[in-house]
C-alpha cells in the first residue's frame, strides 16, 4: 500500500529503496570481488587478506588467459554454438509451438510428447547412445540437436501464441493467406517480445554449454569456453592426492593462480553479460508470458 | 632425410638406455614373450625386455585407443609433437583421448555404458564401479604378463590384491609413495620461540596448540594466530598415529577388526579437537572451510599445525610462507606412541590411478604386449640425478633440451610453449620407483625451504614404521556401497561433538547409529574378506 503525500509513507517509500538498493548492491559483492582478485598480483593475494582494493593493480592474469590460444578458441566455439544453437531453438520452438495451437489432426498427441519429455527425461546413457548412433559425436551439433526445444519454453510459447486472438486468423484466411504465411507475416511480427525473451533464455543456456561438450566431444580443441574456464577454476582448488599426482614430471608447469581464474570468470561471463541491457526491456516482458490466458 | 636421422637416433637411443636400463635392475634373464620365436628372443637377450618381444612383430603398427582423466589444463592437443614421437618410437597409432578429472567419472560410465570402451583405460582409484566392470569382463586379466615386464614386477603384493578380484589381476597401479603423503606438520620456529618441546602426546600437542594461540608465537604482537588447522569434513583430522586414524587398525570386543572413524582412537582425537575448539585454538569457521583455504591459510603464516606432504607437493606454498614469515621452519610432528606400543602413521594405498585393459583385446597378443610395452618404458624409473639431457630417455619423453625443458640450476624446468612436444604429456604413468626412498623428493624442489621441509621429513619417515590397512586389499559391496555413507554419518556427529552441539559422552550414540545403518554388516563383510583371504593389517 502507498500513501502517497504522507509523512509515513514517504517515510517507508525512502526505507524501501535504501533497503533494497543495499540488497542489490549486496548481489553485486561476488562481481566485484571476482573483478578485484582478477588485478591483484599473486604475493598480495597468497597473503589471504580480504582484498577490498589492490594495492597494485596487475592486469597479468588477463595477459596469460588472452595469449591463449584455448581460451580464443573456446571462446569462438561457444559464440558459434550460442548463435547457431539459438537461432536453431527459437525456429523449432516457434513452429512447433504454433503448430500445435492450431486445430490439426494428432494436435494432443504432440503436446502429449512434448509434455512426456518434460517430466520423464531419457537420462544420460540412452542419450549418449543416440547421439554416438546418429554419428553426432564430435560434432557441434551433438550440443545443438538434443536439446534443440526445451518443451517448457515451448508450452509457454504455445500459451503465447493461444493468446493471440483467432480473429486475426480468420481475417488473414479471408484475405487468402496459407498457415505459413499467417505464421511469418502476422503471428511473429505480433511476438517479438516472446520471441526476444526466449531467444534470451536460449542463448544463456546455449552460452552456458557444459557437460554435452565434456560428454559428446572427444576432441579438446572443440570444446566450449565454459569446459576451459572450469579447468582453470577449479585446477586450483583440488587438495588431496591428485594435486599431487597432477604434478609435472618437470618443475614449472605449475597450475595458474587463483587471479587467472577469476580473470577467466569475468572474460566468460561479460559477452552474454553484455547481452541482457539490450534485451531487458523484452525480458521483463518475457516473464509475464503465458501467466494470463488470453 | 632428416627425418630418417631422428627415427634412427632415436632407436639408437632407445637400444643404448635399454641395455643401461637392463643392467640396472639387474634382469639379465630377459622373459620371453610369447608367441616371440627362440632366435628372437635370443637376439633381444641384450636389450631391454619391454622390446624383447618386438622383433616378431614390431613391423606391425598397431593402433591403440585410450582414455584417461587429466589435471593438465590445457588438455594436450592431439596435433603435438609429442604424440608423432611416440608413435614413430613404438610404431603405433596411438590415440589418446584426455577428459578433465572433474568430469571424468561422469564420463567414463557413460562412455562404459555405451561400448565404445578404448583399448586403455585409466581410472583413479579401484572404486565400486572398476570392481563391478572387472566383474562385468571388462577388463583383460593380466596375471600371464606381469613377469615379463620389470616395473610391473615390482609392484608389491599388497598394491597388486587392491586391483585383483577372485584372484585375476585386472589393471596395473601406477606409482604413489605409500609413506610420504600428507602428514601433520607443525611451525618449529614456533615452538622455539615459545620455548616448547615437540609434543608427544595429544596433552602436550593440546598444550602446544593452545599457546600457539594465546602467546603470539610468530611475535609479532598481534593476536592472529591458530593453534591447529582443520577443514571441513575433519579431511586431516588430527590423528598422530595409526591407532588415531580413519584406516582399519582398532579391533571391537569380539575382536573383529573395525573402521577408525568409530574406533576409541577416533574417539580421542575428537575429545582432542573438542578441547581445542573450547579453547579457541580451532578457527570458528572450521567445519565450513574448504582444505585448499584452510592449507593457503597454513602456509600464510595463520596456523600452527596442518598436513604437508614431502612428495610431489608443488613446493611454491614453501616459498610464500617464507616471504610473509622469513622465519618460518616446518617439520613433520614424529608419531605418538600408542597404548599397544606401536609407534607409526598409516600407510597410502601405494598406488595413485589405475591402468586396465579392454578384455576385447583377449588373444591379440602383439597389440598385449606393445600397449605393455608402451607401459613398461615409460614406468621405468629415472634416478633423479639422471634427469638432465645426457640421459637419453629423459629427454626424449621430455620432448627434448631447450624445445620442452631447459635445465635452470642444475633442474629441469619446463618450457611451456614446447608442452606439446614432450611425449611425457601424452602417456602421463608415474615412474614406478623400488622403493619410496628412491624418489628422493628432497631433490625435486628448487625452493630451499621447501627442500629442507622434504628433507627432514624424509629423514624422519624412513625410520617410522607404517601400518598397512589390509581393507585396501579386499573388496567388500557393503564397503563401497555404504562406506562413505556411514562415513559421513559419523563425520556429522563428530563435527557436532568438536564444536560443542552434542558431548563427547555420545559416542556410543553415534556408534550405535552407524552399526545400524549398516555398520554391523559392513565389518563382519570386510573380516570374513579379511579371514578368507588371509590378508592381515601388518606393520612395515
Amino acid at each position: 500500500m502507498r500513501h502517497k503525500g504522507t509523512l509515513s509513507g514517504r517515510l517507508t517509500d525512502g526505507l524501501n529503496v535504501v533497503l533494497l538498493g543495499l540488497l542489490a548492491l549486496l548481489m553485486l559483492l561476488p562481481f566485484y570481488y571476482i573483478f578485484v582478485v582478477s588485478f591483484v598480483d599473486a604475493k598480495e593475494f597468497s597473503s589471504s587478506e580480504l582484498i577490498l582494493w589492490p594495492k597494485n593493480w596487475v592486469s597479468d592474469a588477463y595477459a596469460y588467459i588472452l595469449s591463449s590460444k584455448e581460451f580464443i578458441r573456446s571462446m569462438g566455439v561457444t559464440i558459434y554454438v550460442t548463435a547457431l544453437g539459438t537461432l536453431v531453438n527459437l525456429v523449432l520452438t516457434a513452429t512447433m509451438a504454433y503448430a500445435i495451437t492450431r486445430n490439426i489432426w494428432g494436435q494432443r498427441f504432440y503436446v502429449f510428447l512434448v509434455l512426456f519429455t518434460f517430466i520423464f527425461s531419457a537420462g544420460m546413457i540412452p542419450t549418449y547412445l543416440i547421439v554416438k548412433e546418429t554419428g553426432l559425436i564430435d560434432s557441434y551439433w551433438s550440443l545443438i540437436l538434443p536439446a534443440a526445444i526445451n518443451p517448457f519454453n515451448l508450452i509457454v510459447m504455445r500459451q503465447f501464441f493461444m493468446g493471440i486472438p483467432d480473429e486475426l486468423n480468420e481475417a488473414a484466411v479471408i484475405d487468402g493467406a496459407n498457415d505459413l504465411q499467417i505464421f511469418a507475416k502476422i503471428i511473429l511480427p505480433l511476438s517479438k517480445p516472446a520471441i526476444a525473451a526466449f531467444g534470451l533464455f536460449y542463448a544463456v543456456l546455449n552460452w552456458n554449454t557444459y557437460f554435452g561438450a565434456i560428454l559428446y566431444l572427444n576432441d579438446p580443441t572443440k570444446w566450449t569456453v565454459q569446459v576451459v574456464l572450469r579447468q582453470l577454476v577449479i585446477l586450483n582448488d583440488q587438495d588431496t592426492l591428485a594435486s599431487a599426482a597432477r604434478d609435472a614430471a618437470l618443475a614449472g608447469e605449475l597450475p595458474p593462480s587463483e587471479t587467472i581464474g577469476m580473470a577467466a570468470i569475468l572474460l566468460a561471463t561479460l559477452p552474454i553479460l553484455a547481452v541482457y541491457p539490450f534485451l531487458q526491456k523484452h525480458f521483463a516482458k518475457g516473464v509475464m508470458l503465458g501467466s494470463v490466458k488470453g | 632425410m632428416k627425418k630418417m636421422l631422428t627415427v634412427g637416433l632415436l632407436a639408437s637411443m632407445a637400444v643404448s638406455m635399454a641395455a643401461c636400463a637392463s643392467n640396472n635392475n639387474n634382469n639379465t634373464a630377459s622373459p620371453s614373450a610369447s608367441g616371440a620365436s627362440p632366435s628372437a628372443s635370443a637376439s633381444a637377450s641384450a636389450s631391454q625386455p619391454a622390446s624383447s618381444a618386438a622383433p616378431s612383430d614390431a613391423s606391425k603398427k598397431i593402433s591403440i585407443s585410450a582414455i584417461e582423466g587429466t589435471w593438465l589444463s590445457p588438455v594436450p592437443s592431439d596435433t603435438g609433437g609429442g604424440l608423432k614421437k611416440i608413435n614413430e618410437k613404438f610404431n603405433v597409432e596411438y590415440k589418446p583421448q584426455f577428459v578433465p578429472y572433474e568430469e571424468y567419472s561422469s564420463k567414463l560410465p557413460v562412455v562404459m555404458a555405451a561400448g565404445d570402451l578404448p583399448d586403455v583405460i585409466s581410472i583413479e582409484t579401484v572404486d565400486s564401479n572398476f570392481v563391478k566392470w572387472a566383474k562385468q569382463g571388462a577388463f583383460l586379466p593380466l596375471n600371464d604378463y606381469i613377469d615379463k615386464y620389470p616395473t610391473l614386477k615390482a609392484v608389491p603384493k599388497n598394491v597388486w590384491d587392491a586391483v585383483t578380484i577372485d584372484g585375476k589381476i585386472y589393471a596395473i597401479p601406477q606409482y604413489f609413495p605409500s609413506k610420504y603423503g600428507k602428514k601433520p606438520i607443525i611451525r618449529k620456529d614456533w615452538l622455539d620461540n615459545l620455548g616448547l618441546a615437540m609434543p608427544t602426546t595429544y596433552e602436550e600437542l593440546e598444550k602446544v596448540a593452545i599457546a600457539f594461540t594465546k602467546d603470539d608465537p610468530d611475535k609479532n604482537g598481534k593476536d592472529d594466530t591458530y593453534g591447529f588447522a582443520l577443514s571441513k569434513q575433519l579431511v586431516y583430522g588430527a590423528a598422530m598415529g595409526a591407532a588415531w586414524d580413519i584406516g582399519w587398525y582398532n579391533k571391537n570386543a569380539e575382536g573383529q577388526l573395525i573402521p577408525g572413524i568409530i574406533s576409541d582412537g577416533f574417539k580421542e582425537q575428537t575429545q582432542f579437537l573438542a578441547n581445542l575448539y573450547k579453547a579457541g585454538a580451532l578457527h570458528k569457521d572450521w567445519a565450513v572451510s574448504k582444505s585448499t583455504d584452510v592449507g593457503k591459510d597454513f602456509f600464510a603464516g595463520k596456523y600452527g599445525i596442518w598436513y604437508e606432504q614431502a612428495y610431489s607437493m608443488g613446493g611454491d606454498q614453501f616459498k610464500t610462507l617464507k616471504e610473509l614469515s622469513p622465519t618460518a621452519e616446518v617439520v613433520v610432528i614424529p608419531p605418538f606412541k600408542q597404548a599397544d606400543g606401536q609407534q607409526g602413521f598409516t600407510a597410502g594405498q601405494g598406488y595413485y590411478i589405475v591402468t586396465a585393459l579392454n578384455a576385447k583385446m583377449k588373444g591379440d597378443e602383439d597389440k598385449i604386449n606393445r600397449i605393455l610395452q608402451m607401459q613398461d618404458y615409460f614406468r621405468t624409473y629415472i634416478p633423479f640425478d639422471q634427469r638432465n639431457p645426457q640421459n637419453p630417455d629423459y629427454d626424449w619423453q621430455n620432448g627434448g633440451v631447450n624445445v620442452a625443458y631447459e635445465m635452470v640450476d642444475g633442474l629441469p624446468k619446463s618450457i611451456p610453449a614446447g608442452a606439446d612436444e614432450r611425449p611425457g604429456r601424452y602417456y602421463k604413468v608415474a615412474q614406478w620407483a623400488e622403493t619410496d626412498e628412491a624418489t628422493e623428493p628432497y631433490k625435486t624442489y628448487a625452493d630451499p625451504t621447501a627442500r629442507a621441509f622434504a628433507q627432514a621429513s624424509v629423514d624422519l619417515l624412513k625410520n617410522t614404521k607404517f601400518y598397512v590397512d589390509p581393507v585396501y586389499r579386499i573388496h567388500s559391496e557393503v564397503l563401497a556401497q555404504k562406506g562413505s555413507e556411514l562415513e559421513q554419518i559419523a563425520k556429522e556427529w563428530q563435527t557436532k561433538m568438536i564444536v560443542g552441539q552434542e558431548p563427547i559422552s555420545s559416542w556410543n550414540k553415534m556408534v550405535d547409529e552407524y552399526m545400524k545403518k549398516g555398520g554391523k554388516d559392513l565389518i563382519d563383510e570386510v573380516n570374513k574378506l579379511l579371514a578368507d583371504a588371509g590378508i592381515q593389517g601388518e606393520w612395515k
